[in-house]
Formats: structure tokens, C-alpha cells, sequence
């Protein structure tokens, strides 16, 4: 209330909060002076040559072909490239793969994360230590052994031949690059889930046991409503990762259509188009921030809920 | 009966969990494995199930080969270098995320998302522009700066969660025992929250180690790290060259991986990322 | 305060955390102190040029193993300091490196540069023209092959695409372009060639097949300068490309690279495919191709062309340039160019010894030229549309 009289006590704590706030402000705006000088200007930048401003000091972006320039700011770069309909399969194959990425990802890490919950033996804890091998290996290293194992001629295939079996590869075609961006994402989806899952006390799984619920009833009415951050967490971070990923769709995709982030490259570097290059970059994460979106809203319901 | 029925019996139970470890190493342990295999590899002609001829050939024409020591210096000085300048830039951060109360606080955390939004390829076009203006494109510093980019998250998110679980009490019992904020933070806070500084740690250092894109576009043609050199070797040498390579790519992967499972499994690194 | 087990525990940790990478740096530095050596005994010498280049790894192994030593004995004073990208993308980098130190008035710090953008750079003002004033064995090279580059680059070796066939199942290999087609389709499944923008093989392949279609008039345009109107001639020769697509190997599957091509002929997947006559003869050396496959040249020939080394225009030693480029072309350096690249000298064949000529008399005759880089690019995507994309759109 303006004009009430403080007492000592009260103004010493404002000024200690004024103090606090100052400095938790600057301790963060070190990483962040980071991101905005190492992400979001070149981004604005990108930005800005995508609507048709071309910088005359980025000899990069200024000697592309078929570039257009605008005084003003235009959409025209956009436009050509959603009425093509080459950048509309692959922006069609970019959401197929990342859609069916998460999904199996989501799967497959749940099951082995609920698996290790509720199963004590030796083979759970070979499992545990299993499950964290790719992400300690480097993602060239993990799809180059992907192709070999998988490709054709490869080793799964001699052993199948060996069977009598007949053999398809995914290698080189859009299942391949939903292999390795499962791969790749398991070791992070299962530590994040099973720590959810360490999160929900053994007492309330065994009171609903002991009123007789089947596993998948448990499963249903309390482990999945009580895990659903980290599932939100591994969703959308899997959606972006995979979104936003180069290495495997390069080594691993099919000549065509390609995953976004090499029709990026192949744009920038092979056809000498560097600004609808930018402008795919652009699209892709804008799609990206719907995901990072829900992540935040996800996240701070929680937060809200729980003070 | 439900569909799991099978998981209550105990000895059915005991299949599953072999049939499912057996899929789970076949399908993320066995193509390392294979390539281990080519490493070692003369001639393997399909569909022969192992090689027909070893030899260590390959492991001598790598170890000969000057751009691979190059690659290796490199890789083993910018990791370092990017992961303490993560720690110095980030920890402060991680703390005042964690203990004090700032105006756009939830703003800035959560802002080190974008590191990860924006396309890798989109980016680097764009910071390659900044550096040329800057004099650091094919630079020490500005592949260090590159790789950077990748550890924010790491370096903040997961810390913050340490600094969390430092009990506020204690570190009051500390002061009104008269220590003074400097030694309360390093004989009480940091001890504890170290465990989820060295799981930040060695997700930064892999960040960093394993970052290809960014300094294949920075970093050529002086600064070769070994990643960047593995996408030559995958693309124009016999398949044993690569797999020796990746064996030695993943070494300190590896070590690390032995080193900070332990820490993981704990729960340091979700915690991170759920707070 | 006595610490837990745990705290305990983690600081052992973090003792051997510290440990750790003060190995790895250790490591890195005696690991690489071989390279780093060789990289250090640079700063004695009175002049330094540096040379940058790329490509495929025969190239750095012909400059860093072959002829740079060899150079360091005839010119003990002047030290070539090879810069080496393997990346197709740093041709750009290293052209963008230079004009952005030009616009700031700074010297770039390239000396000489061997690359595929000659024509480019000079007509950016960052390469010289070359004459035989400077370099007297310019009057070796083909006044052609020189044109090509529009007389900014000093032409020191050549290779050409070539077809390589497996001859244990290919008794009769086809010799025209219109031979090959026939031969694809009575093969099915046994040919193949790389994504045009990921190797020059399948670049050279697919220009072939564009050249058919374009008339003859504008084939200089095509060759030196750029018109992208005239890109309307390209039709039938994409209609042809997307036809073969299905006879192609696997149904229409291309492997990235030049190197992709040569191991899917070693594994025996296919029989016949479009190669750089140097990558393969060294294949072929190596025993990385089986002894029966064989090289042949195609009448009217595959697209080939000179690689090039031009002088950039802020050099501080131009003279020194001028005098290791003038080396390269003498007969002995060019006998060791053909004999490790397996490739075509820069001067004409007549300036080459005779037992080399005698050497290399299958494939020893002219190459044709390829489309200018602006061209290039624009043939790279609509490659991918027209035939990656055949049959899925």
C-alpha cells in the first residue's frame, strides 16, 4: 500500500530481493548471450535473407542463383517452394519419418523402461547398462555399423540367405531412417521414463494389485497418467531431434524424396540455391517450435499444478 | 485373460526377459559389433558370416596416416576446451536457475531450447557468414564456439536439477554456523551437486567430441576433427578403414560411458530435464 | 562435516574425471605430434605458398606423398603448405575466403588453388590470367584445354570419365552411347551411376546423355557460359534418364559418390558403370577391383577435363607460384602425375615420354568438355526431380 510506513525488516529484504534479482539476471544471460549471438542473430539473418533482403557482406548468400530480392520484405521465396511439389514430398517424407520415429521410439523405450521397473533379475540389470550403448557412440560411427549390418550384401542379409529367408533392406529407403533415429533416441527416452516411473511409489502399484487389477489396468489408470511429463519430454524431444537431424537421413535416406535437412545441404552446397536453403531451415523450425511449445505448456501445467 | 497373462508366470516370465534382452542386444549391440568385425577384416565376401581373412593391414595404414593424427589432436583439444567453457558460462547460470529469483526466469531457461530447434545445417550457414566477418571461419575458436552451441542445455538444465537437491537447510545451517556464501557453496552445495555436474560433463564433452556438421562447415579446411574426417573415410576408403576408425571414434566414448553410467541410471540426467 | 559414502565416492570421481582429460589432452598432443612436426619445420624456410586443394583421396596422397617432396628437392627454399579439403562444399568456403578478404582489403592468404571454380574466380577478379611469359610451359598445353578455363588456371592434369565393365560377364561391351542404353536394358538390374552433384562419374554420365538432345550450336554456350533458357533442351535427355531409371540397378538406386559406384562393381552387384579413368586404373592397382574388370573409352567420349590450378590475384609470391606451376608441367613431374593418378597429363600427350604415352594408349585420346558450374548446378537439381523423383510424385 503506497504510504503505509515499512518496517526495517521489510526494506532490507526488498533490497536483498532487488540484489537477488539482478544477479540471477546476469548469471543467466551468460548462456543466453550465447544463444542470441550463436543462434538467434544468424537465425534473424537467415530470416531476413528468406524474405528476399540479400545481405551484400555474406558472399555465401549473395553469389546464389536465382535469387530473389526484394526492397521490401516478400514472401515470394515461400511461395515457390510450397508450390513444389519435390519439396512438398519431402517435407510429406520429414513429418512420415519423425512421426513414425516418436511413435516407435515411445514404444519400444516404455516397454523396456517398464520392464527394468518391474523385473529384478540379472537380465534387467544387463538391460539397464544395454540400452545406453548409443548414446555414447558417435551417429556417424552408429549409422555407418547400421548400414553394414542392415544393407544389402550386409551381414543380416547373410544370415537370413543362410536361413533360406528371403531379405529386403531398409537401408536406402525411409525405414532405414526411422531405424537409426530410433536407435539413436532410445538411451534418452528410457532414462527419462523409467526415472519417471521410479517416481511413482511401489505402494500405489501394489494396493491396485491387491484389489486385483491386471497388469494392463495398472499400466492404464496409474502408471501412464502419473508418467506423463517425461512421456510429453521424450515426444517432443525425439519430434525435434529427428526433425532437425542430418547425419542419418544423408548416409541412410533414399536418393528420393530426402529428408529436409539434406534437401537443405543439397540446395546450399550442390544446386547453388542458398536462399531457398534458408527458407527450409526456417519452415523446419517453425515446426520444430510448435513442438518445443507444447514442451513448455506441458511442462509449467505441471509446475502449476504441483505448488 | 488379459494379453500379458504370460508375465505372470514365473518361467515364462524368465523367457520373455531372455528373448527380450536377445532382440534388444541383437538390434543395438550386434551392427557395432559386426563393424568391430571389419576392423580387423582382409577380404569379407557376403555371405560369408565372418571375415575369411583377417589382418591388421588397415590398423597400420590408420595409425600412418598423418590427417588421422591431425583429426585426433584436434578432437582431443576442442572437446576439453568447449566442455570447461560450457562449465564456466553455464554453471553460474544453472545455480541462479536453481536458488535465486530473477524477473523471466522460466523465459530463459527454457529459451536454450532453441539451440536445439533450429536446424543444425540452417545455422551453421548463417554463423559461417558471422565468422567470416569475425576472421574465426577454419579457426581453433571458432570451432570451439560451434560446438558450444550444442552443450547449453546439457551445461544448464542438468545441473540446475543438482542444485535443486542440495537441501536448502543444510546450506542455512552452514551459514548461521558462520560460514560465509563461497564456503557454503563449495564444501556443501557443490559436493552434492556433483554428481549431476559431471553427468552435465560428459554429455557436453560427447556433444562437443561428436559434433560433425557444424565443424565440417567451420573448421575445414584447417581444423579437422575426427568425426568430420570419419565422413571422408566412410565415403572413399574400403569398408575395414572406417570400421578401424570407428573403433577409435568410440574409445572415449566408451570410457566414458563405463564412467558415467552409474550416474545416469541414478536419475541425474532426467532429472534435468523434468524440473 | 563428514562426508557419505556417496560424496566420498563422487569425489574420487571427480579427482579421475580431471585425471581423464588431462589424458586426453596429453594423449591428443603426443598422438598428433608427428603431424604437428611436420607442420612446425614450415617456419624455417625463407618462402611459404600455400596451396589450397581438394578432392578424392588420391589427389592429397599424389600432392603430400608424390610431388610436393620432390619439389622440396629441387626448391630446398620454398615451402609448399598443402591445405587439403575433402568436403565438396570448401570450394565455395575457400572462394567465399577470398573475396571476403578482398572486399576487406586484407590478403586472403591463398597463394595458388586448385579448383573446379577457376573460370569463376578470375571472372571475380580473384585469379590471374596465365601466360607462357610467366610460365613457358604453358606452350605445352592445348590452347583448348586452356580456353576452358578461360586462361585463369594452369592445367596440370587431366582424367576422363571412362566405362568400366566386368569383362567376366561382359564379353562384348557397348562402344557408342546409344550401345549403352541398349546394353542396360537387355541387363537389368547391372548398371548404375552416382547422384550427378555427389561425383563427377555420374556427372560425366548424365551430361552424355543431356549433350544428345542439345543442338550442336548452343553446345559452346553449354560448355563456357550460362543461359538458363536454353536448359529447355535438356527434355528428351531427362525423358531418357527417367526411362533407363527402372533398368537401372535395384530398380533406381544410385550410391552416393564416385566411390560408392567402384564398390558395388567390386562386390559384383553390377557389371558396368561410368568411372574416372584415374580411380579406377588406382582400384584396379590396389586390388580393390577384381583383375577382369576393364576400362574403356566411349565414342563420342565422356566428358573429362583438366583440373586446374589457378594464382590468386593478392598472392605476395607470385613469382615463386609462377616458378612450382611451371615445374609441374616439365615431362618428369607429369610422368609422375599420369603414373599415380592413372590419369591424363596437362600438356598435350606428345610432351610426355614415350614409354608413359605407350602406357596409357587405350584411353589416351581427347575427352570432351562439361558444362560450365552455373549449368552444372542447375542440371544437379533438376536431376533429382526429374530422375530421383521418376515415378514417385
Amino acid at each position: 500500500m503506497a504510504g503505509a510506513r515499512q518496517l526495517p525488516g521489510q526494506r532490507y529484504e526488498r533490497r536483498s530481493e532487488w540484489k537477488e534479482g539482478v544477479l540471477g539476471l546476469v548469471l543467466a544471460l551468460l548462456p543466453f548471450a550465447v544463444l542470441v549471438a550463436l543462434v538467434i542473430i544468424p537465425a534473424i539473418d537467415s530470416l531476413l535473407f528468406s524474405l528476399g533482403q540479400i545481405p551484400k557482406n555474406n558472399v555465401a548468400f549473395s553469389t546464389g542463383m536465382h535469387l530473389i530480392s526484394s526492397p521490401h520484405l516478400t514472401l515470394q521465396v515461400y511461395r515457390n517452394l510450397f508450390s513444389s511439389k519435390y519439396f512438398a514430398a519431402d517435407l510429406a517424407l520429414t513429418l512420415s519419418v519423425t512421426l513414425f520415429s516418436v511413435i516407435l521410439v515411445v514404444v519400444v523405450s516404455y516397454g523396456l523402461a517398464l520392464y527394468v521397473r518391474f523385473t529384478h533379475d540379472r537380465f534387467s540389470r544387463l538391460v539397464r547398462s544395454l540400452y545406453l550403448v548409443p548414446m555414447f557412440i558417435p551417429i556417424v560411427i552408429a549409422s555407418y555399423a547400421l548400414i553394414t549390418f542392415w544393407g544389402d550384401h550386409g551381414f543380416l542379409n547373410a544370415v537370413f540367405s543362410h536361413l533360406g529367408l528371403g531379405f529386403r533392406t531398409p537401408i536406402f529407403h525411409e525405414a532405414g531412417i526411422v531405424l537409426g533415429q530410433v536407435w539413436q533416441s532410445i538411451p534418452f527416452a528410457v532414462l527419462l521414463l523409467g526415472s519417471g516411473l521410479d517416481n511413482i511409489a511401489e505402494e500405489q502399484i501394489e494396493a491396485a494389485r491387491d484389489v486385483g487389477a491386471r497388469m494392463f489396468t495398472v499400466f492404464r489408470r496409474i502408471v501412464l497418467p502419473l508418467n506423463l511429463v517425461p512421456l510429453l519430454i521424450v515426444t517432443t524431444f525425439t519430434f525435434i531431434g529427428t526433425m532437425g537431424s542430418f547425419t542419418v537421413p544423408y548416409l541412410i535416406g533414399p536418393n528420393a524424396p530426402q529428408m529436409l535437412s539434406v534437401d537443405m545441404s543439397s540446395h546450399f552446397g550442390d544446386y547453388n540455391q542458398p536462399q531457398p536453403a534458408v527458407a527450409m531451415a526456417i519452415v523446419t523450425f517453425v515446426i520444430a517450435a510448435v513442438a518445443g511449445a507444447a514442451y513448455v505448456w506441458g511442462t509449467s501445467r505441471d509446475e502449476r499444478k504441483s505448488r | 485373460m488379459s494379453p500379458l497373462w504370460f508375465l505372470k508366470v514365473s518361467a515364462l516370465r524368465r523367457v520373455f526377459g531372455v528373448v527380450l534382452v536377445a532382440a534388444m542386444g541383437v538390434f543395438l549391440l550386434m551392427p557395432l559389433l559386426t563393424m568391430a568385425l571389419w576392423a580387423f577384416s582382409q577380404t569379407w565376401q557376403y555371405p560369408s558370416l565372418a571375415p575369411t581373412v583377417y589382418s591388421l593391414k588397415w590398423w597400420a595404414w590408420v595409425f600412418q596416416n598423418g590427417d588421422v593424427g591431425h583429426a585426433v589432436f584436434y578432437s582431443f583439444t576442442t572437446a576439453p576446451v568447449v566442455t570447461l567453457l560450457s562449465a564456466v558460462i553455464c554453471l553460474p547460470a544453472a545455480y541462479a536457475f536453481s536458488r535465486l529469483r530473477f524477473p523471466g526466469k522460466r523465459f530463459f531457461f527454457v529459451s536454450l531450447l532453441a539451440t536445439n530447434a533450429f536446424p543444425k545445417f540452417g545455422l551453421y550457414i548463417s554463423i559461417a557468414t558471422l565468422f567470416y566477418r569475425l576472421n574465426l571461419m577454419s579457426t581453433f575458436t571458432g570451432v570451439v564456439l560451434i560446438q558450444l552451441i550444442n552443450t547449453l542445455v546439457f551445461m544448464t538444465w542438468i545441473p540446475a536439477a543438482g542444485f535443486d537437491g542440495v537441501g536448502r537447510e543444510l546450506e542455512e545451517a552452514a551459514r548461521d554456523a558462520g560460514a560465509g556464501p563461497m564456503r557454503v557453496f563449495f564444501r556443501i552445495t557443490l559436493p552434492i551437486a556433483l554428481p549431476s555436474i559431471i553427468v552435465a560433463a560428459v554429455l557436453a564433452f560427447l556433444a562437443a567430441f561428436d559434433e560433425a556438421q557444424g565443424t565440417l562447415v567451420v573448421g575445414l579446411p584447417n581444423i579437422v576433427t575426427m568425426p568430420v574426417l570419419m565422413y571422408r573415410l566412410v565415403s572413399n576408403y574400403p569398408e575395414p578403414v572406417s570400421a578401424v576408425f570407428s573403433i577409435l571414434l568410440a574409445i572415449p566414448s566408451i570410457i566414458l560411458l563405463l564412467f558415467a553410467r552409474r550416474y545416469l541410471i541414478a536419475g541425474y540426467l532426467a532429472a534435468g530435464f523434468t524440473r | 562435516m563428514k562426508e557419505t559414502n556417496s560424496q566420498s565416492a563422487t569425489r574420487r570421481a571427480a579427482r579421475l574425471a580431471a585425471l581423464f582429460v588431462s589424458f586426453l589432452f596429453a594423449s591428443g598432443i603426443v598422438f598428433a605430434s608427428g603431424a604437428k612436426e611436420s607442420a612446425s619445420a614450415q617456419q624455417s624456410s625463407a618462402v611459404t605458398i600455400n596451396f589450397y586443394t581438394g578432392g578424392d583421396v588420391n589427389v592429397h596422397d599424389l600432392w603430400a606423398n608424390d610431388i610436393l617432396p620432390a619439389y622440396k628437392k629441387v626448391a630446398p627454399n620454398v615451402n609448399v603448405n598443402l591445405v587439403f579439403s575433402e568436403h565438396n562444399g570448401s570450394d565455395q568456403l575457400v572462394f567465399d575466403k577470398i573475396a571476403a578478404a578482398k572486399q576487406a582489403g586484407k590478403v586472403s592468404g591463398v597463394d595458388i588453388w586448385e579448383t573446379g571454380r577457376v573460370l569463376q574466380a578470375g571472372e571475380a577478379g580473384l585469379a590471374m590470367k596465365v601466360s607462357a611469359t610467366d610460365i613457358a610451359n604453358l606452350s605445352k598445353v592445348s590452347p583448348d584445354v586452356l580456353a576452358q578455363a578461360g586462361g585463369y588456371g594452369v592445367p596440370y592434369r587431366g582424367s576422363s570419365v571412362v566405362i568400366a565393365y566386368n569383362s567376366q560377364y561382359v564379353s562384348n561391351p557397348p562402344t557408342t552411347l546409344q550401345g549403352l542404353f541398349d546394353w542396360i536394358k537387355k541387363n537389368p538390374g547391372k548398371f548404375t551411376y552416382n547422384p550427378p552433384d555427389t561425383g563427377g562419374s555420374g556427372d560425366a554420365f548424365v551430361q552424355a546423355v543431356l549433350k544428345t538432345s542439345v543442338m550442336s550450336s548452343d553446345l559452346k554456350t553449354f560448355q563456357t557460359s550460362y543461359n538458363q533458357s536454353l536448359e529447355s533442351e535438356w527434355g528428351s535427355g531427362w525423358k531418357l534418364l527417367e526411362s533407363l531409371g527402372p533398368d537401372v540397378y535395384q530398380g533406381g538406386f544410385y550410391p552416393k559418390g564416385n566411390v560408392g559406384v567402384l564398390q558395388l562393381l567390386d562386390k559384383g552387384a553390377i557389371w558396368l558403370a561410368p568411372v574416372w579413368s584415374d580411380m579406377g586404373l588406382s582400384y584396379l592397382a590396389q586390388g580393390l577391383l577384381p583383375a577382369n574388370v576393364k576400362l574403356e573409352q566411349l565414342d563420342p567420349p565422356f566428358s573429362g577435363g583438366a583440373s586446374y590450378i589457378a594464382v590468386v590475384s593478392d598472392s605476395l609470391h607470385k613469382s615463386a607460384d609462377d616458378a612450382f606451376l611451371n615445374w609441374l608441367l616439365t615431362p618428369e613431374v607429369q610422368a609422375i602425375v599420369i603414373h599415380k593418378m592413372n590419369g591424363y597429363p596437362g600438356v598435350e600427350w606428345q610432351y610426355v615420354p614415350a614409354d608413359v604415352r605407350q602406357k596409357f594408349a587405350a584411353i589416351a585420346k581427347n575427352y570432351s568438355f562439361g558444362f560450365s558450374a552455373k549449368f552444372d548446378s542447375d542440371m544437379h537439381q533438376m536431376w533429382y526431380q526429374n530422375v530421383a523423383n521418376a515415378g514417385k510424385n
